[in-house]
Formats: structure tokens, sequence, C-alpha cells
């Protein structure tokens, strides 16, 4: 008995689906409408993301010994360094291998080449490249630096520069995210709101089925069924529907894109998270089309 | 097998539908429920099938208690009561054998029993022949009898008749009436609520006369008097 209910009501969910052509095409393309906006936020979300994680990996602290300071005491500045909490690693470039660099990595360029044949000394210093294990970890690093009898032997620190850009670039991520998440809500709200008028419109067409239904003693999970699997197919097909349109849309606006911000890669990108977005949009598909039919069917279920 | 204790139906804005009716119906009995229009006969009903609960008073139904039945018990109290209506309450887009086999599949039969149970049923109502039809393409009578059809599926203890012959010119009146009487010589207690003189006239059975929500008059062999 439970396996033929079971079929009805598979069987009555798809009947309903297939019955209302213009209406149910009305109320999917309001599923697609919300889906997309809300996929299309959460892109934005990820990708700054992910921008500023790889801004961050790149980050790091040069610091600059003054030419007469010997390898000795930067050692020691290194162990002193590899000591702290903050930091992850630290790397020693030698003033005989940062002229080495310099110079391979000049070699095709001739005036370079020529400037660098006429110097005689090495013109470079010794460098501590410092990274350090979170973001906010850099000033305590620069502060340690800045200690008198450290200070004294540094002729540059490169940080300052980069700070500003990364603050930037941190609190435009925060607007983002937090404008996303409000933004993200009430769209949720309003298609909640349109989705559940739409699925209202295509039930009050099967309102005398219903009335039917129920005063031959149908119990009530018996009638909601097929309408909650009414409402789960229109959030699979408007899912579906919605990562197709959304591929497309990302296929033609990726090299807009890469033009403005050439780290930015929309399509491989979203193929990595082909997956996870398919199953984001159907889910929230099924959950805008199931809510909404358990909200619409409950003003006729009460006689 | 069903009482009226003190009952009375108030609607918001204060109009009476009942006024305290008393009333005691046997299993087995054909009574006609008779009075103009806004009488109080579809209110009757309704607390029957506990569409509606009273205001004042106590229905019972069977084991029934109307005024305290769970939401979970309706299906089975509605099973055991098949209605029909006026305007015969049939889906337009189903065939005559659809539209009752809808009813048993919410009783969660099978398929065979209900390819076995619905030429039964429409030989009763006589319309074997129509099996594949739909409704708009059968006479008005025609379609009272798919419903008679329909509201039989659960073998009802009482079958409850709302003006089912009031879209019906005399002759399909008639044969709905005497597909009722059929129905009760089978014992099935029917409640038939009408304003149709002749019809009453000529049953010789028992009439309640509903006036402005209230009894007037309840004869063991009664005629439509106003």
């Amino acid at each position: 008995m439970l396996l033929t209910n079971l079929n009805r009501i598979i069987k009555y969910g798809f009947k309903n689906f297939w019955r209302n052509g213009w209406l149910n095409i009305a109320t999917i393309s309001v599923i697609i409408l919300a889906l997309f906006m809300m996929s299309i936020l959460v892109m934005i979300n990820q990708l700054t993301d992910k921008i500023l994680a790889d801004i961050q990996e790149k980050m790091d602290i040069s610091v600059y010994f003054k030419s007469e300071v010997v390898e000795f005491d930067i050692q020691r500045i290194k162990s002193e360094l590899e000591n702290l909490s903050q930091v992850k690693f630290v790397e020693y470039v030698s003033k005989e291998k940062a002229w080495e660099e310099f110079q391979l990595e000049h070699k095709e360029n001739p005036t370079i080449s020529e400037s660098i044949a006429e110097i005689e000394t090495n013109p470079l210093y010794a460098t501590l490249n410092i990274k350090a294990r979170q973001p906010e970890d850099y000033p305590g690093v620069v502060n340690f630096l800045e200690q008198d009898n450290y200070r004294v032997l540094i002729s540059k620190i490169n940080y300052k520069e980069n700070k500003e850009q990364i603050n930037r670039l941190s609190d435009i991520s925060r607007t983002v995210r937090q404008g996303g998440i409000f933004l993200t809500l009430i769209f949720c709200l309003i298609a909640i709101i349109i989705t559940f008028n739409a699925i209202r419109l295509t039930m009050h067409s099967h309102h005398r089925e219903i009335e039917i239904m129920r005063l031959v003693g149908a119990n009530n999970w018996y009638i909601r069924w097929p309408f909650i699997i009414e409402g789960m197919l229109f959030g699979i097909v408007g899912g579906i529907i919605c990562f197709l349109l959304f591929y497309s849309g990302i296929i033609l606006a990726s090299p807009k894109i890469s033009n403005v911000v050439s780290e930015i890669n929309l399509v491989d990108f979203f193929k990595s998270n082909a997956l996870k977005i398919i199953t984001l949009q159907i889910l929230t598909g099924i959950f805008l089309g199931t809510i909404s039919s358990l909200i619409a069917i409950r003003k006729y279920l009460k006689i | 097998m069903i009482l009226f204790d003190s009952v009375s139906k108030i609607y918001p804005s204060d109009f009476f539908a009942l006024r305290d009716i008393n009333l005691n119906i046997e299993s087995g009995e054909f009574v006609s429920i008779v009075g103009q229009s806004g009488a109080g006969k579809t209110t009757v009903l309704k607390l029957l099938t506990a569409e509606e609960s009273p205001t004042k008073g106590k229905v019972v139904l069977d084991s029934y208690d109307i005024n305290f039945i769970k939401p979970s018990h309706l299906p089975r109290l509605r099973q055991k009561i098949g209605v029909i209506f006026q305007d015969f309450k049939l889906l337009d887009k189903r065939t005559v054998f659809e539209n009752v086999s809808f009813a048993l599949e919410m009783a969660g039969k099978t398929n065979e029993e209900i390819q076995n149970l619905i030429p039964q049923l429409l030989e009763i109502v006589g319309l074997s022949e129509k099996i594949n039809n739909y409704p708009n393409e059968l006479s008005g009578g025609e379609r009272q009898r798919v419903s008679i059809a329909r509201a039989l599926v659960h073998k009802p203890k009482i079958l409850l008749a709302d003006e089912p012959t009031g879209n019906l010119d005399m002759i399909n009146s008639w044969d709905i009436i005497q597909l009722l009487l059929k129905i009760n010589q089978y014992g099935t207690t029917v409640i038939l609520a009408t304003h149709n003189r002749e019809v009453i006239n000529s049953l010789n059975k028992r009439v309640i006369t509903l006036d402005q929500g209230r009894i007037i008059r309840d004869q063991e062999k009664g005629r439509y008097i106003i």
C-alpha cells in the first residue's frame, strides 16, 4: 500500500507539472531569475576572496641591510626572526647572490647589461625576505625589526608600499561580502515571495481537485506531496536552466573581464567549481520550490 | 447513529445558520431535510462532514464527536460518508473511470482492486457504457450518477445529498431519487437536502422542515409544507 501510494504521489506530481504549460514556464522563469542573481552574488564573493588570497600569498617583507653589515650579523637576525611565532620562514639572499640574480635576469636587456659591465662594485644589498603566517602579523615583524639595535644595521624595510594596497583590498572585500550577504538575503526573500505567488497561481488551478480529494477523505499528506514534488521539479528544472545560462554568460563575459583584471579567469574558475555551482543552484531551486508549495497549499487544506 | 444535541451555528456577524437543533437519525433511515434557501440545510450537512464545527451544542456521528475531532481523524470520518452535490464536483479533464478511481486511489486501493471495483460501481449507477467518456459528454443526470458512484467507493454508512436534483429536469431528478432509494435499501443511511416539492411529496419518508435555522416540523411520513 505504501508503495502504491508513493507511486501515485510521484505520478501526480509529474502530471501536475506537465499540465499547466504557460503557468509553469512563468514559475520556472521566476525561479531562474532568482537563482541567477544569487549565483552572480556568490560568484563575486568567491572571486574577491580568491584575489585577496592570491595577493596575501605574494605578500612579504624585504629587509635590505647596509653594505657594511657582515653576514654573521645578518644570520643572527635571521635566526632571531625565525624564533618569532608570527614568522613562517626567512630567506637570506647575500649581496653576491642578489647581484648574480640581477645580472642573470637582465642578460637580455643590452642597456642594463652595459651599465652592469661599467659598474665595478656590487651595488646591491644583502636581503632577508620574510613571510609571516597571517597578513595581520606583518606589523609585528616590522616593529621587531625597528628596535634600535637592528635599525642601525638596516638600510630599508620594504613593507609600507604593499600595506596600503592590501588594506584597501581587504576593505573592498569586506564591503563586497557584507553587501553580498545582505543582497543575497533580500533576494532570497523576494524569490520566495515571487515563487510563492507563482506556485499559488498554479495551485489555484487545482483547487477543485484538492476540494474533492478532501471530501473523499484523502489525508493531507497525500494531497500535499504531489504539489511538493511539483515544487521540487520547478526547482530542478530552474536550477539546470540557470546553470546553463550562467555558463554561457561566463563564456561570453570572461574575455572582457580578463582584459580588465588579468589575474581572473572566469571560465577556469567556473569549470573547477562547476559541480559545486550546479549542486548549489539545484538545491536552492528545490528549497525555493518546496517551501513555496508548502506555504501555498496551506490555504486549500483548511476545509 | 447521528445525534444533534441543542446545536447552534452562528457565523461571524451574528448570522444564525442554525438555532437549537435537536435531531436523532438512526442507521438505515432515509431522511429528507427541506426548507427554502438559507434555511440551514447545507449547514446541517457541513456539520456532519466536519467542514464546520458547531458554535453551541454537540454533534455526534457514529463514534465521532465533531466538536473534538482531531484533524488526523478527518479522513477516516469522511471515508464513512459519501457526499453528492448540486454541481456534481467532477474533474472535467478526467474520464468517468478516472473520476471514480481518483477517490479509490486516495483510499490507497491497489490498481487491481480499482480495476475490479469501478465496473461494479458504474453498474450500480447504470453508467457501464460511459466508462471512458468525459463529463462534458454526459447529461446532467449522468454526471450526477458519476458523482454517486464516486461517493460509494468507500461503501459509506451515510450518503449526504445536497440538492442533488437542483440542476436536473424532472425525469433525471426521478432517476437520481430512485437510485438513492436503491442505495438506501442496501443499508446506507441517506440524508437528502432539497427544496424540490414533487420529489418530497412522492417519497413518503421522514421529512424534517427547517425555517430560518429552526426545525419547525419533523414527520415520520412527511410532505413538503411551508
